[in-house]
């Protein structure tokens, strides 16, 4: 009996390493490859070279203003956003939840769409930092709105069609800026609420990256009180979670890693839903301490790739992430709903 | 007083309807308690609400005196688990994952399974039979086996108090068995259990109480019986005509039928349950150990009847024994004895006390004649011994090995010494019980209040109490008198022989008057006489008073000059201080009397009480009127120690009976000079141990009377002849003492 037990932990803890020894490669080489990758292609044994002060100063520049930073926004948003997702799912106990889904996205486009035709529109001056910072208002708004709604609504389920309302609400007061708004004032917004990763500075990706390893740490100490949560509230709250708080404490750190991807790359669509429930099917395994590094890195693999793709499939025209993740994931969510009928 | 569960005053509902208002219930450590009633009852809702998922509408849950709601989170997860009905669905944990969460209130920061954590885990899921499931995925086994698994889980929290919403919903017969059996062993470690179940036949079987949940907030807590008897299951239900009768008239039959074991004293859900084990003296009193509102009928306040061996089918009693009860017992005993009420019940059956009305104008003829006590005394003589001598070679020639019936033969032999009888007779025994009250229970040392001594005299007439229902069942008689019983109670089978209403504290000053001493001797006596007019074979002498272990000990401390501390024992099991309290009592009464050890009659009245000295005359009184008579326990023994020092040939007619755990009693019997039969570990008094020694008598006399001779049975017996020598030679050495004036 022991020793079976043992053995199983053993053959558990083997997949594991394995799940993890994968993802890490696809992780480097991801990164090797969309540094490479582009209009201006890179060899990959230059990279170190150039960096090293070799090469032209364009290719210096193409690598470390633009390249780099992309590719480092690119790991950290799209890990950002695939444990997001999982604290939702884990939260709501419902596998579809995700900050696009909760109307969380929707909240930031209102909020950026509102700035735009007002101060931007006036001023005739797009800056990307007052966007970042309208789109995490609006994350946070649609949040707090929840978050609100959570202490009068007792079930999950139902709190989790509240957001899918409030996703509603913001898009039709989008629609409705939208309508009355002039052609050049909103094609910017156009822009933005298709997703993008690219143009990001070091700045950027030093703000994302001190908002996302805040997260993660809380995160990964919440993990225990998460793992409570998979059998439920109610026994969670048995066993001694304190329920109410936590449920806040979930629910702020999912929106946080939301927003601050929604807030520097716009609503990126579906990372949140399939990422995490990849992972659980490749780890076999929901236990938070696993999971969420797992997600992460997942999330970076899945955001690294979609993001080559949509920069080279049809170069010199970059496509829009969502475009490429909804066409990756959106299949995947499907097959999903098809086969959880065990 | 702080009980283990307390839900006061429960309100429970949501906030837009109340489902049920106002629960009061008290849930002991160890108990199952179910509830039971139809859907929407409103059951998970009550379950919910202790649970601390639905906020309580009005009231608290208090463990062990404390309020739940004001415990945090984890503090609580470690008092209390739940299975609820809930589904859960968690996506790809094994069932060992889903046990191990039970560990959560103990596992540190990142929820570490510790060494200890597996360990509580595999027993769980060894104790639920779950071990082979442990690493299949949760969403791929059965309902049933998630209902194991989530129970297992529930253990592995450890809680003293588990709560189960429907637990056996998915389970199959025979895991649904196992799960009460289960239960059962848990609830006898100690484990609180509350649960709602849809199958009464369980509920009723593995509960100890069952708490009846109806829709419009209804609410009754008993105990299987109880809701069986009362066809609540039938009300609860609704049920139209002719159901209840087809499920459950049967099970109530049955129901009645195991009642018969239930007394007053198995009531499980009694603190002190079982009795007489508790060092808790200061909330148990042995008062409740004679409950004196058997008599009582109806106006107890439970439900009972009466059967000829006493008091049965005690249920849903209003005054079980608890301290807080005092009152309320008392006041309805005290109704009662003033009413003098007699209840039908009690007159359909014949007990032994009731054939004839006393009459005591004979008695009160001797206790008032001239005759002196020294006269009285004189007139004792010593046993046959031309008969003991003849009586000794009827048994060497029975068929059997001499001597090697024991004392048996040496009892048949005093016997036949005593009546003048080659065959005496042991056909009618009667029980002398003289029942007085001492002053002395002001110093606080008695065992229960006053009052008892009256209620427990009348009970005894009844056949009621241990002693009076162990005579009853053998067929001796129970007469009992009342010396000086201090209340007032109404009963004309007790002889009314009052000499004085309860003693004088002995700790201030002497208990009685020479006087009183003196009369209540002679009515001892004349009780004896009484015995012998009635043609009475032996006697056995109990007391019923409150107190008299200690005057008792006060006796035998000056007749046999030891100290206090010798000499005084636990009594009704009080504690250390009590105790040391009890034997300054002992010191006190002595010193302040100074009685005179030569002098027994002094000693009673100064430091004895009115049992005593009764009790002392009818060990005069049987060796006057040539009787048999049986020393019970401490007390009894003290009295008979007191009329070997009035007269030692007194002796001669005393048998002993059982050892009492007392410690002045083997002090008293040494030198009275009889040792005790057996050891029973009785220490209850009122005689009890005096039906014992009678069957060890009648033993004696059936074998005089039925046992084949050598000739009879055709065998010489010639062989036997240096064997008859050698043990007859050996027997006088060995019962010299009894036999040493033949």
């Amino acid at each position: 009996m022991k020793q079976e037990l043992t053995d199983s932990k053993k053959k558990q803890n083997r997949g594991f390493a394995v799940v993890f020894a994968v993802l890490i490669l696809a992780v480097l080489a991801g990164a090797v490859l969309s540094t490479a990758l582009g209009s201006v292609s890179i060899e990959p044994g230059r990279i170190m070279e150039i960096l090293a002060g070799g090469g032209s100063v364009q290719e210096r520049n193409i690598l470390t203003q633009i390249r780099l930073p992309r590719m480092c926004m690119t790991i950290l948003l799209g890990g950002a956003l695939a444990v997001s997702g999982y604290l939702l799912q884990t939260f709501f106990g419902n596998p579809i939840a995700g900050p696009y889904v909760l109307g969380i996205s929707s909240g930031a486009k209102l909020f950026v769409c509102a700035v735009m035709l007002t101060v931007v529109g006036k001023s005739g001056r797009s800056s990307s930092a007052i966007l970042v910072l309208a789109a995490f208002a609006g994350s946070l708004a649609a949040t707090g709105l929840i978050v609100g709604l959570s202490r009068y609504v007792r079930h999950m389920a139902s709190l989790l069609a509240a957001g899918i309302m409030i996703g509603y609400i913001c898009n039709a007061l989008t629609d409705f800026l939208v309508t009355f708004a002039e052609d050049a004032q909103i094609a910017n917004l156009r822009g933005w609420s298709q997703g993008s990763f690219s143009g990001m500075d070091w700045k950027s990706v030093a703000a994302a990256a001190v908002i996302v390893a805040a997260a993660m740490t809380l995160t990964i100490r919440c993990s225990k009180p998460i793992g409570a949560f998979e059998l439920g509230e109610a026994y969670a709250a048995s066993m001694g979670v304190n329920v109410r708080m936590y449920r806040v404490v979930l629910i702020m750190l999912s929106s946080l890693l939301s927003a601050c991807v929604t807030a520097f790359a716009g609503p990126v669509s579906f990372v949140g839903i399939a990422v995490p429930f990849l992972m659980r099917k490749s780890l076999r395994s929901s236990r938070p301490l696993v999971m969420v590094p797992a997600c992460f890195l997942g999330g970076a693999v899945f955001c690294l790739y979609s993001d080559l793709i949509a920069r080279m499939v049809f170069a010199p025209t970059e496509l829009n992430i969502s475009t490429v993740t909804s066409l990756i994931g959106a299949p995947v969510v499907i097959y999903m709903l098809a086969v959880r009928k065990r | 007083m702080e009980r283990f569960l307390h839900l006061h005053g429960l309100s429970v509902g949501y906030p837009t309807r109340k489902v049920l208002e106002n629960i009061e219930l008290e849930i002991e450590k160890g108990e199952i308690l179910t509830l039971i009633g139809p859907n929407g009852a409103g059951k998970s809702t009550l379950l919910k609400s202790i649970s601390g998922q639905l906020p309580l509408l009005a009231g608290s849950v208090m463990m062990q005196g404390q309020d739940l709601a004001k415990c945090d989170a984890k503090e609580r997860a470690r008092k209390m688990a739940v299975v609820l009905t809930e589904a859960i669905r968690p996506e790809y944990m094994t069932c060992r994952e889903v046990c191990a969460a039970g560990r959560y209130p103990y596992t540190g920061r990142m929820g570490i399974l510790r060494r200890e954590d597996e360990d509580a885990v595999d027993r769980a899921m060894a104790r639920m039979k779950v071990e082979d499931l442990a690493e299949r995925d949760f969403g791929a086994i059965s309902d049933g086996q998630k209902q194991r698994v989530l129970v297992a889980r529930a253990l592995a929290q450890e809680t003293p108090v588990l709560l189960m919403d429907e637990p056996t919903s998915y389970l199959d017969i025979r895991y649904r068995t196992e799960l009460m059996e289960t239960l059962r062993g848990l609830a006898a470690e100690g484990k609180t259990i509350l649960m709602s179940l849809h199958e009464i036949d369980l509920a009723l079987e593995v509960s100890d109480r069952l708490l009846c949940v109806k829709e419009g907030g209804e609410v009754f807590c008993g105990t299987p019986q109880e809701v069986l008897t009362g066809e609540r299951i039938r009300d609860l239900f609704d049920m139209p005509a002719g159901m209840y009768e087809k499920l459950f008239k049967e099970k109530a039959g049955q129901a009645a039928l195991t009642q018969q074991d239930h007394t007053f004293f198995a009531n499980r859900s009694c603190k002190y349950f079982p009795c007489h084990k508790t060092e808790d003296t200061d909330n148990f009193n042995c008062l409740f150990c004679y409950c004196p509102l058997y008599g009582m009928g109806p106006d107890c306040g439970g439900h009972f009847r009466y059967t000829k061996k006493g008091v049965k089918d005690c249920t849903g009693c209003l005054v079980p024994h608890k301290r807080e009860n005092y009152p309320l017992i008392m006041e309805k005993l005290r109704a009662r004895n003033r009413s003098g009420q007699t209840d039908a019940a009690l007159e359909n059956h014949g007990d032994p006390g009731k054939k004839e009305t006393p009459d005591i104008s004979e008695i009160l003829t001797t206790v008032n004649s001239a005759e002196p006590l020294a006269d009285c005394i004189r007139g004792i003589t010593p046993p046959d011994a031309e008969i003991a001598r003849l009586v000794r070679d009827d048994l060497d020639n029975l068929a059997m090995p001499p001597g090697s019936l024991g004392k048996i033969e040496t009892t048949a032999v005093r016997m036949a010494a005593i009546t003048g009888r080659r065959k005496p007779r042991a056909e009618r025994r009667r029980i002398v019980v003289l029942c007085a009250d001492n002053g002395l229970v002001e110093e606080g040392i008695g065992s229960a209040p006053q009052e008892v001594t009256a209620a427990q005299a009348v009970n005894m007439t009844r056949g009621l109490t241990g002693m009076s229902s162990i005579a009853g069942y053998r067929g001796d008689q129970v007469q009992v008198a009342d010396i000086g019983i201090a209340t007032d109670y109404h009963c004309d089978k007790v002889l009314p022989l009052n000499v004085r209403k309860g003693t004088a504290n002995i700790v201030k000053g002497p208990a009685m008057t020479r006087d009183e001493a003196e009369r209540a001797i002679r009515i001892g006596i004349g009780l004896a006489e009484q015995a012998s007019r009635d043609n009475i074979d032996i006697v056995g002498v109990g007391e019923m008073g409150i107190g008299n272990t200690t005057t008792s000990a006060a006796v035998i401390s000056v007749l046999t000059k030891r100290t206090a501390e010798d000499v005084t024992g636990l009594g009704g099991g009080i504690t250390e201080d009590a105790f040391r309290h009890k034997v300054e009592c002992v010191r006190r009464a002595v010193t302040v009397n100074s009685p005179d050890p030569e002098d027994p009659v002094d000693v009673l009245a100064k430091v004895g009480g009115l049992d005593l000295a009764a009790m002392c005359g009818v060990f005069l009184g049987c060796a006057r009127y040539r009787i048999p008579v049986v020393i019970d326990g401490l007390i009894s023994a003290a009295a008979a120690l007191c009329a070997v020092r009035l007269c030692p040939d007194c002796r001669l007619y005393m048998f002993p009976s059982h050892e009492s755990a007392e410690k002045g009693y083997r002090i008293a019997m040494e030198a009275v000079g009889i040792e005790p039969w057996f050891k029973l570990d009785m220490r209850l008094g009122e005689g009890s141990g005096c039906t014992m020694a009678f069957g060890v008598m009648e033993a004696a006399c059936a074998v005089l009377d039925r046992m084949a001779t050598f000739e009879k049975a055709g065998i010489d017996d010639s062989y036997l002849d240096k064997l008859r020598q050698d043990v007859t030679a050996r027997g006088e050495i060995q019962t010299g003492s009894l036999h040493d004036r033949k």
